[in-house]
């Protein structure tokens, strides 16, 4: 460690490829972030759904997601989906179908939690005031539980961004891939991966102060 | 048919089918009557409100309101009831703890109902809210959120809110029950106002000189019963069933109020 020789020089020889792969790895977590959002509020209906079939396939699916490995999910995609489906699509499409169904299992659960804490006493204020079933879930549930899930949507979301690093195992050139390419290449690992893990951490840690901050406000205005 | 304003009959409501909570209960009350429903926690005082209000599924019995039924039980069937909601709907309620909505500001929740609910325009339902808000000292707060209120402004809202819809009958479930003692005159003051408008009212309180004050009717209800059925005057006075005397020396420490 002592007699190690830092040159960061590397790192501003190699800044282009870092930047695409860091291109690809923000597509890759905006893509996923907004098919969690939507995929994660539909998946919850059905898990309350009256419907019993519907219910055992979104626990079943939410289940699968969550007790699985995220690494693992990808690569069973990636070589599973070809063989059963006969269909191969680009490796980055694979990895978008593996990270958006793991953030929507786990955003489910996140609407889950935030409309069973709305009172049922709401219900029957909805009753009370004539409004129909859709439009109290339009209107009254529906915000309400937005509102009251964001802080663990956004966390949910800083884990996909990191967990974007784990597609670089089936070759997509994101940020940890083009990384792990430069470090073979360059044989400065310790430089490359040290500003990997910054930029990661530099992505991250604005959205975490967003979610603090998106928690301190509803706390005071959901009191 | 009948030609009471509000007719309740044969109603029986138990939760599991074991539990009775109301037992071949028979009322009926007239429009601009106020009836206060009073008797031991668990009698099924809220309960009978919450049927009224179409909230609970009951098992035997009909609610009519102006002579039209609007409620009624199916014996043979398992299913929810028959509920006729253009009529449930003349049926306004407000409920122990406020259930304004808190993503929405006074005014949001004012007028959310008369526009999602009646289709009223934005504008015509504003302007009613901004009045009614007004008549009640709160248009300063029409913008607030409910969480910025306190208690007995949040109940003020709520009541606002229902009045809103122009309901043929007010229905109060211990609307005081949660507020700290020197905000609940406020919410008192404002449900005398409407008894001075003749607004029918049914109510549950545990507030006997409330009670006294605002009912034209008490009733006394025990173990899904209505055991008592009497004006206040000889409610408070000189109840005609022992059960009753011995519920109000209980709550009020003394043998009547006058």
């Amino acid at each position: 460690m002592g007699r190690y020789t830092w040159d960061f020089s590397v790192i501003a020889a190699n800044w282009d490829p870092l930047m695409a792969g860091l291109a690809v790895t923000l597509q890759l977590t905006a893509i996923c972030a907004v098919i969690g959002l939507v995929g994660g509020f539909l998946v919850c209906q059905m898990v309350m759904s009256r419907i019993a079939p519907l219910r055992w396939v979104a626990i079943g699916f939410i289940e699968v997601f969550r007790c699985t490995p995220a690494l693992v999910q990808i690569i069973w995609i990636f070589y599973c989906v070809p063989f059963f489906f006969g269909v191969f699509y680009d490796p980055f499409y694979m990895a978008i179908l593996a990270l958006g169904m793991n953030i929507t299992a786990f955003n489910a659960e996140a609407y889950r939690a935030a409309i069973q804490a709305i009172p049922s006493s709401h219900y029957d204020a909805c009753t009370a005031l004539g409004l129909s079933p859709l439009k109290k879930t339009l209107f009254v549930i529906l915000p309400q539980a937005v509102l009251m899930a964001i802080p663990v949507l956004l966390t949910n979301t800083i884990g996909l961004l990191q967990q974007t690093s784990l597609v670089a195992i089936v070759a997509i050139a994101d940020l940890m891939y083009e990384g792990k390419t430069l470090a073979t290449q360059t044989y400065r690992p310790i430089e490359i991966y040290t500003t990997v893990a910054f930029i990661y951490f530099a992505l991250s840690v604005p959205l975490s102060q967003v979610v603090g901050l998106c928690e301190r406000r509803l706390r005071s205005r959901l009191a | 048919m009948s030609s009471s304003f509000l007719n309740v009959q044969g109603l029986r409501k138990s939760f599991g089918g074991h539990l009775v909570v109301l037992d071949d209960i028979n009322f009926q009350m007239e429009a601009g009557e106020r009836v206060v429903v009073i008797g031991p926690s668990g009698s099924g005082k809220s309960t009978l409100l919450r049927c009224v209000m179409g909230l609970e599924k009951i098992d035997h019995g009909r609610i009519e309101l102006e002579g039209v039924r609007y409620i009624e039980a199916d014996p043979k069937s398992t299913k929810d009831n028959f509920v006729n909601i253009p009529v449930r709907n003349k049926v306004g309620m407000v409920f122990q703890h406020y259930t304004l909505f808190p993503h929405l500001t006074v005014l949001g929740n004012l007028i959310l109902a008369p526009m999602r609910a009646r289709g009223e325009s934005r504008s015509s339902s504003t302007e009613r809210a901004m009045q009614l808000l007004t008549r009640l000292g709160l248009e300063s707060k029409a913008g607030a959120f409910p969480g910025m209120l306190s208690g007995g402004q949040k109940q003020r809202v709520a009541i606002a809110r229902a009045l809103l819809l122009d309901p043929k009958i007010m229905l109060f479930d211990e609307v005081t029950s949660a507020l700290d003692p020197e905000l609940v005159t406020e919410v008192e003051g404002l449900m005398l106002e409407l008894a001075e408008q003749k607004m029918s009212m049914m109510i549950v309180t545990h507030d006997m000189w409330f009670a006294k004050r605002i009912a034209t009717r008490v009733i006394f209800s025990a173990d899904g019963r209505i055991i008592e059925d009497a004006p206040p005057s000889k409610m408070f006075t000189n109840p005609a069933e022992p059960r009753t005397a011995d519920f109000l020396k209980k709550v009020l420490h003394v043998e009547t109020i006058s």
